[in-house]
């Protein structure tokens, strides 16, 4: 039995959904009727249609037919004269569905499947890395670790474990269901022996900021049996594989390195420097505008 | 050389394979290693090391082309400013068919 203080909360918020939420659950087509100028797309929805629509070719998300609405649980859901676009709160996912197919949005570009799949880090919905590496604004990532720390612990795990990936928001990339691509080989360093200075990994590091901000970015160490050297890079962690791919193709890396099964996945490129290469910073997708 | 107070200079000497000399205003060569790890698993890592000398750019046209492997020294200079990696020297190694 609910407390006479629990209803008194509850019950604004009840008649606030309530009145929201009625003429668009219980009359759709009214509000359809009234004609697509009583509302209109904003913010992620607005940009979600510019993408399908340059990526299609073609507006296949439509007018709204209704006001943007939200459930109790905060995701926000606007109906379209093609479908229903839609934003998780939880997740900041936004994706627009034709019933058949879905367009999901993603700092890695638009992605599109079928309903009846989800991409690989929709799958993982309780891995923070793969669920902010689609796109969350800046606020819901963890704070940076201090740069001290990161420094300290990089080079805990690189003596634990002849090697390291390291993200400035995430810590340890290892055994996570991400795929480094190493886009900036001018960045590599190569060091004497299997013990990193400190100083010259908080050096590296540093020098390293413009691109390791991006949550995408990481921070690898690599100890060679081979010659007795320490290798240093700085590469972008994907989560998806196809995309880890795509993206070192794009780019003409000769692989990617798979960070949970610790495999090489050839993809095919030569390693040479590919004409009009953009500056280091602009290797990756541009993120959403939060982290513009 | 990039400017600063000089933190560390590091210099290695190992063999990689020449990928490719990029001529240009900062002419350079991108390089592959195959490293591997004490378990037995490997990656490739792709450098690209600046060839600020001239005589030296020439040799490695000259001597060098794509897929040798050669011997080098590679040397890279940390400062308070940041770190600069360049080639010092090289030397191209013999072939398995150039050995016989």
């Amino acid at each position: 039995m609910p407390s006479p203080r629990r209803i008194r909360i509850w019950f604004p918020v009840l008649l606030a959904v309530l009145l929201c939420a009625s003429p668009v659950a219980g009359a759709p087509n009214d509000r359809a009727a009234a004609g697509p100028s009583g509302c209109e797309l904003v913010l992620g929805f607005a940009q979600l249609r510019d993408w399908v629509t340059r990526v299609e070719g073609a507006d296949l998300v439509g007018e709204c037919r209704e006001d943007e609405y939200h459930t109790l649980s905060g995701d926000g859901f606007q109906r379209t004269t093609r479908g229903l676009l839609i934003w998780r709160k939880a997740t900041h996912w936004t994706g627009f569905t034709d019933g058949q197919s879905t367009w999901v949005s993603s700092p890695w570009g638009l992605q599109k499947r079928s309903n009846t799949e989800l991409l690989a880090w929709e799958r993982a919905p309780q891995d923070p890395v793969a669920v902010l590496l689609q796109g969350a604004p800046l606020a819901r990532l963890p704070a940076p670790i201090e740069m001290a720390e990161v420094v300290r612990q990089v080079e805990v795990l690189h003596t634990a474990n002849d090697g390291s990936t390291f993200n400035l928001y995430f810590g340890d990339m290892a055994g996570k269901r991400l795929y480094a691509v190493s886009l900036y080989p001018e960045r590599g360093v190569v060091l004497e022996g299997r013990h990193v200075d400190l100083k010259v990994l908080h050096r590296f590091i540093l020098d390293n900021l413009d691109l390791l901000r991006d949550p995408r970015v990481s921070v690898g160490t690599w100890f060679n049996a081979d010659n007795g050297m320490t290798y240093l890079d700085v590469s972008a962690t994907v989560p998806d594989r196809a995309q880890a791919i795509q993206l070192a193709r794009q780019y003409n890396q000769i692989a990617i390195f798979d960070l949970y099964s610790f495999e090489e996945i050839e993809t095919g490129g030569t390693g040479t420097k590919m004409d009009n290469l953009p500056p280091a910073d602009r290797r990756l997708p541009v993120l959403w505008p939060e982290l513009r | 050389v990039s400017p600063g107070t000089d933190l560390m200079s590091v210099r290695t000497r190992r063999t990689a394979r020449l990928l490719q000399v990029v001529q240009g205003e900062q002419p350079s060569i991108l390089v592959a290693d195959q490293l591997r790890s004490q378990a037995g698993r490997v990656r490739t890592f792709t450098q690209e090391i600046r060839v600020p000398e001239g005589e030296l750019l020439r040799r490695l046209l000259a001597e060098a082309g794509q897929g040798d492997e050669i011997e080098m020294v590679v040397v890279t200079r940390f400062s308070d400013q940041g770190y600069v990696t360049w080639l010092d020297e090289f030397a191209k190694r013999p072939s398995t068919r150039e050995e016989r």
